[in-house]
């Protein structure tokens, strides 16, 4: 059960992260055009800057499930190298343990400052758009990425899975 | 020392333990700083900061360039620009003693100009080098070294994933940083291959000619490696010059490493899907650490710990040279057994209000030594990579040649090891060196 839970939620996690980088390539692509359009016509997109900074929040939280399930982030393992296995999945179940209650209440404050957004009718400077729909996107994968480091956790207590996230 | 010091110490002294303890470096610091904020002006305060600095940075156009110089990175390490580099180094430079050596320095010194990871600059040119070297029988050990310590040139030279993560930190403008590192980076290169010259000279065995090439092979070589050159001058001579802001300058780096990847390697959906794969990880990795860097930043502040320890330090009366020289020995001593990254955000936060307070006894600015202090550390974390037992870059060559042992890529790496430490230490002490470029930029 556990098992498959995981499964699937790295092949969403995948899924997702791709499209998190085809968002930057997109974002590659505007500010390129922006740049031979100031240089040629003498004539930028407008509101490329809100769209950049609008982006790399989504693609950042799309990629962020990924890279906690593929166990990307930095650690400095030379104390739990040393250690037998029992205790190193004790070591395995505290990290993760520790990851997930951060990620949880990271993932309240997303919500929380999203709501605020929404409430105080926040706009992109040029482009004019509301943004508390990326914030509540946002706080939605923030919310997928918790769910999957709980998931990690209880795959890790029950021997499942020896890597912590 | 105030309360709110020995909290902020307390912190610190946690935070190497949750670290010890094999926990994420950005969420370790992000709980530390959590918990600190807690403590020293409540939880409400302390969650009101996690909701404002946890997203401050998400949707910042400045730290945009992160995935886009990642991605040009990756991309040029998947179109294998380090082969067409190492091709034409080698054209020139093959038929001399230790010709290929100084030929991997060069391609690699190329590379990292497109590239701004040392650890994909050294696997990449692992693959490309050590064949060759081994065919005209190098030493292993003294090929292999060449080749990590050719690597550590990929966070030293623009664009450097390491250099933008120590302007997030610090605030420091990207483009002071790139201009301070082009004289330290060509000294690297000076340097190296001065050791190579040096090693060569006392032992001629273990780097022999190679085939001298001619004219024909030359010409071919340096039109193949002339995309990275126009890339690179396009790039960073587009910063440089004001053309661009560093986002514009990525954005463009990272099109035309895509369309040459797109030219060498086809549509290539498996190539394409893990590059795309590469660069979320690496991009979600800094950004966790962003995101439990400025907690931890703010945490520290508040506690006033940078603030008492830069006056303590300031106040045992050493000169600051000496103060310098003992920051430099922390840093090899921390790259035995740290991970880069982690490494300069550990370190950073602390010893950044120290350096800047320094600064006028240094006889520069505060914005002068940001760039100077900048530079010193990404040489000295440079250092860190090919220091035993960690060296990753020691590693990673390993990794490409597995009969090659750890130890004798070690040994290889030893007169490289003690040409940065010179660099570091001439850099120390005469750091027009690293300024007079961002200087005359104005």
């Amino acid at each position: 059960m556990i098992a498959r839970a995981r499964a699937v939620q790295e092949r969403l996690a995948e899924g997702l992260a791709i499209l998190g980088m085809l968002v930057i390539v997109a974002l590659m692509l505007l500010v390129v055009a922006d740049v031979v359009l100031r240089a040629a016509l003498d004539a930028p997109l407008s509101g490329t800057v809100d769209y950049v900074s609008t982006g790399l929040g989504m693609a950042v939280a799309l990629a962020m499930p990924h890279a906690f399930l593929a166990d990307l982030h930095i650690r400095v393992p030379v104390l739990v190298d040393t250690l037998p296995r029992a205790p190193r999945r004790v070591v395995a179940a505290l990290s993760t343990l520790v990851s997930a209650v951060f990620l949880t209440l990271l993932t309240r404050q997303s919500w929380t400052f999203a709501a605020e957004r929404r409430a105080s009718g926040d706009r992109m400077m040029i482009a004019g758009w509301e943004t508390w729909p990326v914030w509540m996107a946002i706080a939605a994968l923030f919310t997928l990425t918790s769910l999957a480091l709980w998931t990690l956790l209880a795959a890790v207590l029950a021997g499942e899975a020896r890597e912590a996230a | 020392m105030t309360g709110q010091a020995w909290i902020g110490l307390g912190g610190f002294g946690a935070l190497l333990g949750l670290i010890l303890l094999d926990i994420p470096i950005g969420i370790a610091m992000g709980v530390v700083g959590l918990v600190g904020l807690a403590l020293l002006i409540g939880t409400d305060g302390a969650f009101a900061t996690l909701k404002v600095v946890g997203h401050g940075d998400l949707m910042s156009y400045g730290l945009s360039v992160v995935p886009l110089f990642v991605l040009m990175g990756v991309f040029a390490a998947r179109a294998g620009l380090s082969a067409q580099l190492f091709g034409a180094a080698n054209a020139f430079l093959g038929h001399r003693r230790g010709g290929l050596t100084v030929a991997t320095i060069a391609a690699a010194a190329g590379f990292s100009a497109i590239c701004g990871s040392s650890l994909a600059t050294a696997a990449t040119m692992g693959k490309v080098a050590l064949p060759e070297m081994r065919r005209y029988g190098y030493e292993p050990g003294f090929s292999a070294g060449t080749v990590a310590a050719g690597g550590t040139l990929g966070i030293l030279i623009p664009p450097s994933i390491m250099m933008i993560v120590y302007s997030i930190i610090t605030e420091t403008p990207l483009l002071g940083l790139f201009a301070g590192a082009l004289v330290p980076g060509l000294m690297a290169v000076a340097f190296y291959v001065g050791a190579i010259l040096l090693v060569t000279a006392r032992r001629p065995d273990i780097a022999p000619r190679a085939a001298r090439l001619g004219w024909g092979a030359r010409l071919r070589g340096v039109r193949d490696a002339g995309a990275v050159i126009a890339i690179f001058l396009l790039v960073i001579g587009g910063i440089y010059g004001g053309f661009f802001t560093p986002t514009e300058a990525a954005s463009v780096g990272a099109f035309l490493t895509g369309a040459v990847f797109l030219a060498t390697q086809g549509l290539d959906l498996a190539g394409l899907k893990e590059t795309l794969l590469e660069t979320a990880g690496t991009t979600a990795m800094i950004f966790l650490v962003v995101i439990g860097a400025g907690l931890f930043s703010f945490f520290l502040s508040f506690s006033g710990l940078p603030r008492v320890f830069a006056g303590a330090v300031t106040g045992l009366g050493l000169p600051p040279i000496a103060i310098l020289l003992a920051i430099v020995l922390l840093y090899l001593i921390l790259g035995c057994f740290m991970d880069s990254l982690g490494m300069m955000i550990l370190t950073v936060p602390v010893l950044f209000p120290l350096v800047q307070e320094l600064a006028p006894d240094l006889g520069m600015t505060a914005a002068e030594a940001a760039i100077w202090f900048g530079i010193v550390v990404v040489i000295a974390i440079e250092i860190g990579l090919m220091t035993p037992p960690l060296g990753l870059n020691v590693f990673i060559i390993q990794g490409v040649a597995p009969d090659i042992p750890v130890t004798a890529i070690f040994r290889g790496v030893v007169p490289f090891w003690v040409a940065d430490v010179l660099r570091l230490v001439v850099l120390i002490l005469i750091p027009a060196l690293v300024l007079w470029f961002p200087r005359w930029l104005g």
